[in-house]
């Protein structure tokens, strides 16, 4: 039963907007209360869809946007700062996080806003140069250098407040404005950082740049048409099913960058550190409640699983101690009842922390059931003749590997099978700079790259002569040019 | 005949009640009897039992049932051992284990031979893993007993003055799941034409048959699930045709809406759509029953628009973490001990979140009612990690 | 002379069945549906079903899919003013128009079939009727009966509550309603039943007393209509080995309401068509103590499709 009724505003082009001309969404947050949330109006479209926002961030240098997302970031490092304040208390209240977990979220934020030097080395190795999205770059034989796609709508995940902002940040350093489609599940967590844009600069051309608006999954109504008939790239997020509704309805040149639905599992040798081996493991099971798609939902365990489970017990209730998992719903914990019930059936081993917080369950792999999530893992048998690569499918993202050093020698296997990360156990929710993402480069994904080339004064490395093709078709020397 | 059956002699059949009758050549008594069928195919129907009376009847038919999976399912008989229940006799119905329905995806559970079972029944979803669910004869003809026994919650017809329009594929056409078969199934209790509108012009048919159908017969019954009933219900609002069938007809949903949810509209606004478009007398017209493939009886709602559970059901919403029996009137996930199934053990815990409740329906009879609210759905679901379901639905 | 049509249909069911047209002198026509097996094993023998009063030949597809099964060659008609195809309406039905058809339908059989002897089996009122036919007749071979009326009088006024029958004509009611829906006309039927004889006990008594063939009566124990006693009485065991009552435990008149208890008898019934077929007169010295087993039983999905497939029939 909703206890208190909390209405979020829309952003529109930065602007925070409290009317609501096409409505409200309402939606029961986990922890009870009553959402509503703006549904996109009309006015609203006109607003985003004007040339102003998208041109004025297209025409700021990169350090600019970089700066300006470091102040940004600045204020959300300090536990001072009121929007940082209020964020965490929502997260706590409306969406049922630990005190410990939606601080983490927000110094999260405030880590990638914060971390200019990544950025820049982010733009580098995926893009190529540093300022590439500011100047000519030489490249070979040619000048390259990239364009913003222009309008970048981004269907949000539900529950991964990280993602959002990562979502949201990628598309800015390449200068794209940025339509951020909240899900229902969270719609702070871009509220938030818009509003956290408009504290350090109200007509900032990024914070202009950065609209929230809401329409429910599957069903834009005609403001929403128009958002995604407007959008250059559509970064869709989340479940299947958004993601399925992004490539439909994209507009077929548009981009349509898929993040999820993914899986990660570990391989651990715990025959030699245990209590190491558990450690990473269940933080890897933890961050999160595993509702982020490089959290462990399965490991391969030598010597056997049955030796892991007391460490891993004892890690994973250390987890909780430190980072209390977040309230549960009514449908997260029928799904993990359903699973522990299902796994009984079939009798296999399940073990249950006292206060419900995480689940084992010794299984093999051809375990069907839903993953519940919610921090259970399946623990597998790792004989000496199991084949990784066959574990793993283009689904997987993530495998964590313990000991690092000893098993490195598995990525080759994992990864030609589709695995798109290979990371030590315990940190597969840091993702590098220049690491790969869902099997791409994202930053790619959000510019249009541009070249100017040599003119035919330049030799090529293959021709000692100038370039004079006439002269060539004329004499019929091409055949000479061909190394 | 291309197949045949093993003809185990029927119960009792050897075993004559009184001495006399024993010892004479020209006397042969035959008793088929079982508790469980006495119930669902008597004379007089089961809502009319005293809510005391259901209760008992409940608990004795839930309990030999569950000596009968317990001796003839062995992963059922081994799942309540290591369950710790106590023994059948003495278990509250509460405790008794539970299967969950998802086990169904990827287990064979079975209580009779292999050769006893008439069919593999699926699931009718979309996507991920289809449950599979044998059936024998004993089971089906409970099923549709249980159809027969609670469609006087409609209206006591004769079969002659029915017509039924199925919006689903005929009998030729339904193979094995489940949805479709038992749908097809009305076409053994009345007249029936079956039409899946698909397209415009199988609605502009199913329009004329139903026009024609309501000319012919004094009762015409539309069945369907309720994505189909509103696309023939929009489509004759294109069409600006308005039936005039006041009390002559019944629209019967069932199947939920299934990947059709975005278009899923409230309960008594779809009923006031449809009684508007069939011109019926009033919403009491529109009815909706509830059954999945892993349910072996058909629960059909009442004038008050109330799904009644017969007795040989036993019904409890249980708490989403423990299990257990939430109070009456509370919201919790639907588990149902169903003694008319004899081919699995039917007892079962869901993903559907309901609320029960018991005594005095709106309707004047007593008994336990639920309400099936929707289906479970994990915030999980709404991020980027990709459940196991999704893993063997992408192959 | 009465003449027939012949209309093969195509029945998507578990046995084979073809339609045939009686056509009668007097220009109505009697129905009939001819059911085989679908095996190419020899036919065990040659069964005819009556179908009790108001049901429908198709009320029987699960007998004649038993009896098929097992090797039997069934036929079932829809005898004249009644529900089914066959002319006339239910309404004008008298115990002479069903024993009329009777006899026409095993006259054809006789005739363009070259069935000089058969097994029958009836049910409900039909039974009574079936009672005088074998009585009377040289080719019914045996004859089941399935909560066979014996007292006819008795059995009407325990349907309609009152004894009609004891009423002078001019004060029975125009009709009387069976089974809340049908309307009988009472005059003519009652008329028939007292002038030829239908409606006492001890006529039907006395008929089965002239009776050689073996008997198989099927009894339910639960019946209001027709009691246990009158058919005892009727078939006289005691003095008859050749005939047998099977009583069927906790079923009403309607044998079908129950499948478990319809399941039951219908693999007595045929077990016992079987042994009445291969009997011959050595079947008259007595029944053997136990029928044989049936040797293939349709499933679900066979009665299911058969029904379905002559519910279809019947609507066309």
């Amino acid at each position: 039963m909703a206890t208190k009724t909390k209405t979020l505003p829309s952003v529109v082009c930065g602007t925070v907007v409290r009317s609501a001309p096409a409505g409200h969404h309402t939606s029961t947050t986990v922890t009870g209360h009553e959402l509503r949330v703006p549904l996109l109006a009309m006015s609203d479209v006109d607003t985003i869809l004007a040339d102003g926002p998208r041109d004025r961030l297209a025409e700021l240098p990169t350090q600019e946007i970089v700066n300006f997302l470091y102040a940004a970031g600045q204020n959300w490092k300090s536990s001072e700062y009121v929007r940082r304040r209020l964020y965490i208390r929502e997260l706590i209240n409306q969406l049922g996080y630990s005190p410990e977990m939606a601080k983490l979220e927000a110094n999260w934020i405030a880590m990638i806003l914060s971390g200019y030097a990544g950025l820049y080395d982010i733009i580098a190795s995926e893009l190529g140069h540093r300022f590439i999205l500011d100047e000519w770059i030489p490249r070979e034989e040619a000048q390259v250098r990239a364009y913003p796609k222009g309008r970048s709508l981004h269907i949000m995940p539900g529950n991964v407040p990280f993602s959002a902002v990562v979502s949201v940040v990628r598309a800015l350093v390449t200068k794209n404005q940025v339509i951020a489609k909240s899900s229902s599940e969270d719609p702070f967590t871009p509220v938030a950082l818009a509003q956290s844009f408009a504290d350090v600069d109200a007509d900032h051309p990024v914070t202009r740049a950065l609209s929230v608006v809401y329409w429910p999954a599957g069903a834009p109504g005609e403001a929403g048409e128009r958002i995604v008939a407007a959008s250059d790239v559509i970064c869709a997020w989340g479940g299947q099913s958004a993601v399925d509704w992004a490539r439909k309805a994209a507009r077929p040149d548009a981009e349509v960058v898929r993040f999820g639905p993914k899986r990660s599992l570990a391989f651990v040798d715990a025959g030699e550190r245990p209590e190491d081996a558990a450690r990473g493991l269940a933080h890897d099971v933890c961050f999160r409640d595993q509702r982020a798609c490089f959290s462990s939902q399965q490991a391969f365990v030598r010597p056997s699983p049955a030796q892991l489970v007391p460490a891993l017990s004892e890690a994973l209730d250390n987890y909780t101690e430190i980072l209390p998992p977040s309230a549960q719903g009514f449908d997260d914990r029928g799904a993990r009842a359903l699973t522990l019930a299902e796994a009984r059936f079939l009798g296999f081993s399940c073990w249950e922390a006292k206060d419900g917080s995480w689940a084992i369950i010794h299984c093999p792999p051809s375990f069907a059931a839903q993953h519940p999530l919610s921090r259970t893992v399946y623990l597998h048998d790792w004989p000496a003749d199991l084949d990784p690569g066959a574990q793993v499918t283009g689904d997987t993202q993530t495998v964590a590997l313990f000991p690092w050093a000893k098993l490195r020698p598995i990525r080759d296997a994992v990864c030609r099978a589709g695995v798109s990360r290979v990371v030590e156990s315990g940190m597969s929710n840091v993702f590098r700079p220049g690491g790969a993402h869902d099997g791409m480069f994202p930053l790619q994904r959000m510019v249009r790259f541009a070249s100017t080339e040599l003119p035919s004064a330049y030799v090529t490395k293959v021709m000692t002569v100038k370039i004079e093709q006439t002269k060539f078709l004329e004499q019929d020397r091409f055949v000479e040019f061909i190394p | 005949m291309s197949r045949a059956t093993s003809i185990p002699q029927p119960a009792g059949a050897d075993q004559p009640p009184n001495e006399a009758e024993a010892q004479s050549p020209s006397v042969r008594i035959i008793d088929a009897r079982t508790a469980i069928d006495e119930l669902i195919f008597a004379e007089d129907p089961w809502y009319a039992l005293p809510l005391e009376r259901q209760r008992e009847l409940s608990d004795a038919l839930i309990r030999q049932a569950l000596r009968e999976h317990l001796e003839r399912c062995p992963s059922y008989r081994d799942y309540y051992a290591r369950s710790g229940a106590a023994e059948p006799g003495a278990v509250a119905l509460a405790d008794i284990p539970l299967v969950s329905t998802r086990v169904f995806k990827f287990a064979d559970l079975r209580s009779v031979e292999a050769h006893e079972v008439e069919r593999w029944y699926r699931s009718s979803g979309t996507s991920g893993q289809p449950s599979r669910v044998p059936r024998d004869r004993a089971s089906l003809e409970r099923m549709v007993g249980s159809v027969h026994g609670s469609v006087g919650l409609l209206a006591d017809w004769d079969e002659d003055e029915v017509a039924v329009i199925n919006l689903g594929p005929g009998r030729e056409h339904v193979e094995d799941v489940w949805f479709q078969y038992v749908m097809s199934l009305i076409e053994a209790l009345y007249r029936s034409e079956s039409r899946v509108p698909r397209d415009e012009a199988a609605l502009d048919e199913i329009i004329g048959l139903a026009q024609s159908l309501l000319d012919d017969y004094e009762h015409l019954i539309v069945v369907g699930p309720p994505f189909h009933v509103l696309d023939l219900c929009e489509h004759m609002q294109r069409r600006g045709v308005e039936l005039q069938a006041g009390e002559g007809a019944t629209i019967l949903t069932a199947g939920g809406w299934k990947r059709f949810g975005g278009r899923a509209i409230p309960k008594q606004e779809f009923r006031a759509v449809v009684a508007r478009q069939f011109g019926l007398r009033g919403e009491g017209q529109v009815r909706d029953v509830f059954n999945q493939v892993e349910l072996n009886t058909v629960l059909f709602e009442c004038e008050a628009h109330e799904k009644h559970v017969p007795p040989w059901v036993h019904v409890a919403a249980r708490d989403p973490e423990t299990l257990q029996p939430v109070p009456e009137g509370e919201e919790g996930m639907l588990s149902y001990l169903d003694a008319s199934c004899s081919a699995y053990p039917c007892f079962i815990v869901t993903e559907d979140v309901g609320v029960v409740r018991r005594g005095r329906c709106a309707c004047g009879r007593e008994g336990t009612r639920v309400d099936v609210l929707r289906r479970l759905e994990s915030r999980a679901a709404k991020g980027c990690a990709l459940k196991m379901g999704q893993i063997h639905a992408n192959g | 002379m009465p003449t027939d049509e012949k209309a093969k249909s195509k029945l998507p069911s578990a046995v084979s069945t073809e339609e045939s047209v009686l056509r009668l002198e007097d220009g109505r026509q009697i129905v009939i549906w001819h059911s085989r097996p679908q095996s190419e094993e020899p036919v065990r023998g040659t069964v005819l079903l009556a179908p009790g009063f108001c049901a429908r030949m198709y009320s029987l597809a699960a007998m004649a899919a038993y009896l098929c099964a097992n090797g039997f060659a069934v036929y079932r008609y829809d005898p004249l003013d009644h529900r089914g195809p066959s002319s006339g309406e239910l309404a004008d039905f008298t115990m002479t128009t069903g024993r009329y058809s009777m006899d026409q339908v095993l006259d054809w059989l006789a005739r363009e079939r070259g069935v000089e002897s058969l097994g029958v089996i009836a049910t409900s009122l039909s039974a009574r009727i079936a009672y005088r036919v074998a009585s009377e007749r040289d080719n019914v071979a045996y004859l089941v009966t399935a909560v066979g009326v014996t007292h006819l009088r008795a059995t009407l006024e325990r349907v309609f509550g009152v004894d009609h029958m004891a009423s002078p004509p001019e004060q029975l009611p125009e009709t009387v309603v069976f089974e809340e829906r049908h309307h009988i006309r009472t005059l003519g039927f009652a008329t028939d039943a007292h002038e030829l004889g239908w409606n006492p006990a001890e006529t039907t008594r006395a008929e089965l007393d002239r009776a050689s063939v073996p008997i198989v009566a099927f009894i339910a124990r639960d019946d209001d209509w027709v009691l246990e006693s009158e058919v005892e009485e009727a078939l006289d065991l005691a003095n008859h080995p050749e005939r047998r009552m099977c009583k069927l435990e906790g079923s009403g008149h309607n044998l079908a309401k129950n499948p478990r208890i319809a399941q039951a008898m219908l693999r007595e019934l045929t077990g016992a068509v079987m042994a009445l077929e291969t009997g011959g007169e050595w079947l008259r010295a007595g029944l053997p103590p136990s029928f044989p087993a049936i040797e293939r039983e349709p499933t679900f999905e066979m009665l299911t499709a058969q029904v379905i497939a002559e519910r279809r029939r019947s609507v066309r």
